[in-house]
């Protein structure tokens, strides 16, 4: 019987962890990508992480770059409803209707693909996101 | 300086790009992604009031009033009721003889005006003194 997804009981020589951590686009997607005073063309590398942290201080053009075939990204957005923000072509939103955004406080987002990013999904999965009062 | 209606806070343009929080960019910048903001236009400065717009208004404000009493009973418009005579359609005469006091008293008010003896009427102060109909003696 075969499967499918990560193997498990396998056992890697640190050698071999090494390697695979080298692979181009493997990069470790737990590592938090921060950008704090996001400006202008600001580009969501794959390579650099899945789980970005995005405070807006300008208007912002926002693009992917290495998206995988299946998967996705998360942003935490940070004050993005008080600029514009310009999301990439090929990008659908629940309902056909795109988001607004948290002008102070953050929202939580989720962009994903399965094509590579030709089209992607730009979901905004809550927004103001804080302690309960 | 012109004033524009706000634009739309979402767009999407022309090369599939969606622009959320469209409406925070500048004119020029709303303009390059060939958006045409609509102005708003000017306010319209109401018509003077003058005498001879009020005595237009109040000749037909009088028409319109002889021709609902004339309606009540069932003739089309006082114009109509003046075919017919009493006997053949009860209140004929009556309307008749009413409507041209109306019209008289109307045009007395408005000659007292011009002659001076009282402030320009409004249409609603030339209703009031109307003739009451069944007031007026054949």
């Amino acid at each position: 019987m075969s499967t499918t997804g990560r193997p498990t009981g396998l056992r890697l020589t640190k050698a071999q962890k090494l390697a695979i951590e080298d692979v181009a686009g493997k990069a470790d997607k737990d590592t938090l990508h921060t950008i704090t005073d996001a400006a202008g063309a600001t580009e969501l590398d794959y390579e650099d992480g899945s789980v970005f942290d995005i405070t807006a201080t300008g208007d912002i053009t926002l693009t992917y770059a290495n998206l995988p075939a299946v998967g996705g990204i998360v942003i935490y957005a940070t004050n993005w409803g008080a600029h514009t923000i310009t999301i990439a072509a090929g990008t659908e939103f629940g309902g056909g209707e795109a988001p607004e955004f948290t002008v102070s406080g953050t929202d939580l987002i989720v962009v994903t693909t399965k094509d590579t990013g030709t089209t992607t999904e730009f979901l905004v999965v809550d927004k103001d996101i804080k302690e309960a009062s | 300086m012109t004033i524009y209606f706000s634009a739309p806070k979402k767009l999407r343009a022309e090369d599939g790009r969606v622009i959320i929080g469209f409406d925070k960019l500048s004119t020029a910048e709303q303009q390059a992604y060939g958006y045409n903001p609509v102005p708003v236009p000017d306010p319209v400065a109401p018509d003077p009031q003058t005498p001879e717009r009020i005595q237009a208004e109040t000749k037909q404000a009088v028409k319109d009033m002889l021709d609902n009493k004339a309606r009540e009973y069932g003739f089309d418009t006082i114009h109509t009721a003046g075919t017919w005579r009493d006997g053949l359609q009860p209140h004929a005469d009556d309307l008749i003889v009413w409507g041209a006091a109306c019209l008289n008293k109307a045009a007395e008010i408005f000659s007292d005006f011009g002659a001076g003896k009282r402030p320009m009427p409004t249409t609603k102060d030339v209703l009031i003194e109307m003739p009451k109909f069944g007031a007026v003696a054949k």
